[in-house]
């Protein structure tokens, strides 16, 4: 089947192909006429020849170049496809060639058409000429092989003429073997005599047969004891095994009970250890608290006995006691009036200070009060009336003193004209106005007495009437009334004024405090 | 600080004091201007008396009105240098 494809496909392919090798052909056919034709001329000149056959040397190398590159190549197979005419059948023929030649080494057989592929003029005739051949040589080799065979088969049937030897067997066989071979060599021997008689083979069947018989009655015998030596040696492989796991199980129960018992005596042994550990533990425990519970009686005992002595001392104790709180409650009064004394002492002490300053304030010189303050400030201690009046007497005191009224009855007198010189001034006023008021005022009328009125005149003179009076405290208030220039030019006045009535009214407070520190004894 | 103040320069002064600023100041001012005055009617005018005159007034003027400010506590008056 296969055979019988590839010839119709050689075939078909074949005529293809002869038409294309034979166009090719003929080209090249024409090309060789041409250089022929121009080898004969040498008139157009040896250049044009040369060229013409370099041409063709070249295009005929750079054709069967690019045809090999494009069977290695499929890129240059592509191309040389698209532009190089006849170059696809060429490929396609090649590769057709490859093919076939694979196939051909594949199948071993070698039909001459392919091979021959360079003979395209006599490639029919080459083809049917040995393919005749083949068939033919083989169809007669192979029916001359079974004429042969026939022919020899009746040639091989003849027997050729032979002596049969006798059967010896050993002397020490058995008697149904020795039998039945006598029965056989004389069956043999007669064969060989050629004599053969139905006896003799009947008598050969006979012994065999006995020997059958024999043989199988031997066969069951054997077996049947067979049998029995096996079982028996069954029953005792299986008592022999028995008995040796039982004495296996002996031997491990009593290493088992061994092992047993070597515990039990170690545990015991631990357990007796532990107990009796306890049990030491337990009577330490024990010892501890009855020890601590002796030591507790004691204390008790110890205490009850103490508390028994005290409250049998208590009775005479309690008449001391009341004795030391008599006294103590006396040496409380005695320092209570030693503190009296002392306050009283204190108090009286604070008075003469206080008398001492006030009679200093009223010299008729100014004295410096520094010393009396600081002879008051200590008696006074840590009374805080009495601190604060001290602290709020004004500092500059201590060392001038204070002016006393006729004093400032005197200075007010002294800064009178140089106030009245002022009396008349506008608000805000320039040149000419302090001029008209120096000059205007020298026109005033002095007032005396109580006059009402804001003018500084009805001031001043009221002022005077109060100095004269000694309440300075009211003549500093109505100085303290001026407004502007004057108020300015009394400004000294005024402070010593304060100053003194500060110092008056500070001094009152201390000697009420110190009417207060009597009172209080 | 007050208190020295208040000693160097005692209350009922403070008017005097400042009437002293005031007369002195004036008198400088117009001496100036009197000064002035000579000097221009010297060079200028041909001892014309005038000149003089122009000046006296402009210095006593100057002298009241910083004595004006003077009296008035205002920022302007004289300079004061701080000795």
């Amino acid at each position: 089947m296969l055979r019988s494809n590839t010839i119709t496909r050689s075939r078909a392919f074949q005529r293809a192909l002869s038409s294309r090798t034979a166009s090719v052909h003929t080209s090249a056919i024409r090309q060789n006429a041409g250089a022929t034709i121009s080898a004969g001329t040498k008139t157009s000149g040896g250049g044009f020849k040369k060229f013409f056959a370099l041409a063709a040397l070249f295009s005929t190398v750079s054709y069967g170049g690019l045809i090999f590159a494009s069977l290695k190549n499929d890129t240059i197979h592509g191309y040389v496809t698209d532009f190089i005419p006849f170059s696809d059948s060429l490929i396609v023929w090649i590769e057709n060639q490859r093919f076939q030649k694979r196939f051909r080494a594949n199948t071993g057989q070698s039909p001459p058409l392919f091979s021959s592929s360079a003979l395209p003029a006599g490639f029919d005739v080459k083809v049917e000429i040995p393919r005749s051949g083949v068939n033919s040589r083989a169809i007669d080799s192979s029916a001359n092989t079974t004429k042969k065979m026939s022919q020899e088969t009746p040639i091989v049937v003849k027997v050729p003429e032979v002596i049969l030897p006798l059967i010896s067997i050993p002397k020490d066989a058995d008697a149904l073997i020795t039998k039945s071979t006598e029965a056989l060599n004389e069956l043999i021997s007669q064969v060989n005599d050629k004599s053969v008689d139905e006896t003799h083979v009947k008598n050969v069947a006979a012994t065999i047969n006995d020997l059958h018989s024999f043989i199988t009655s031997t066969q069951k015998s054997l077996k049947e004891s067979l049998q029995t030596e096996f079982n028996k040696q069954v029953k005792a492989l299986d008592e022999a095994s028995a008995q040796e796991v039982k004495a296996l199980e002996d031997t491990w129960l009593k290493r088992y009970q061994e092992q047993q018992q070597v515990l039990l005596d170690e545990y015991n042994k631990k357990l007796a250890t532990e107990i009796q550990a306890t049990k030491d533990a337990i009577n330490g425990l024990a010892a501890n608290k009855l020890t601590s519970l002796f030591v507790e009686r004691e204390q008790q005992y110890a205490q009850e006995i103490a508390n028994k002595v005290e409250t049998e001392h208590e009775g005479r104790l309690s008449k001391l006691a009341e004795l030391s709180s008599s006294v103590a409650e006396l040496e409380e009064i005695t320092s209570k009036s030693n503190t009296v004394i002392h306050q009283a002492d204190n108090a009286v002490r604070l008075h003469r200070a206080i008398a001492k300053l006030s009679s200093a304030i009223k010299d008729s010189k100014p004295v410096a009060l520094g010393p009396f303050i600081a002879a008051i400030e200590k008696v006074a201690g840590e009374d805080p009336l009495l601190k604060a009046a001290i602290a709020s007497i004004p500092t500059s005191v201590y060392t001038e003193g204070v002016l006393t009224p006729a004093q400032l009855a005197a200075r007010l007198k002294l800064i009178e004209p140089e106030i009245r010189k002022a009396s008349l001034l506008p608000e805000d006023a320039g040149i000419a106005g302090h001029l008209g008021s120096i000059i205007f005022s020298k026109l005033l009328w002095k007032k005396s007495g109580a006059p009402a009125g804001d003018d500084i005149e009805s001031i001043f003179s009221r002022a005077e009437v109060f100095l004269e009076q000694g309440n300075i405290y009211e003549a500093v208030a109505e100085i303290n009334t001026l407004k502007g220039w004057p108020k300015k030019l009394a400004h000294d006045w005024l402070d010593q004024g304060r100053k003194r009535t500060e110092v008056d009214f500070l001094i009152q407070v201390l000697s009420e405090n110190a009417k207060l520190w009597g009172v209080k004894l | 600080m007050s208190a020295v103040a208040q000693t160097s320069k005692p209350s009922q002064s403070l008017l005097n004091d400042k009437w002293d600023v005031v007369i002195s100041n004036t008198l400088v001012k117009t001496g100036l201007g009197f000064g002035c005055g000579v000097v221009a009617s010297v060079l200028f005018f041909k001892r014309r008396a005038f000149p003089v005159w122009l000046g006296v007034g402009f210095g006593a003027g100057r002298g009241y009105a910083e004595g004006d400010a003077i009296f008035r506590n205002s920022d302007a008056g004289i300079r004061s240098v701080k000795a």
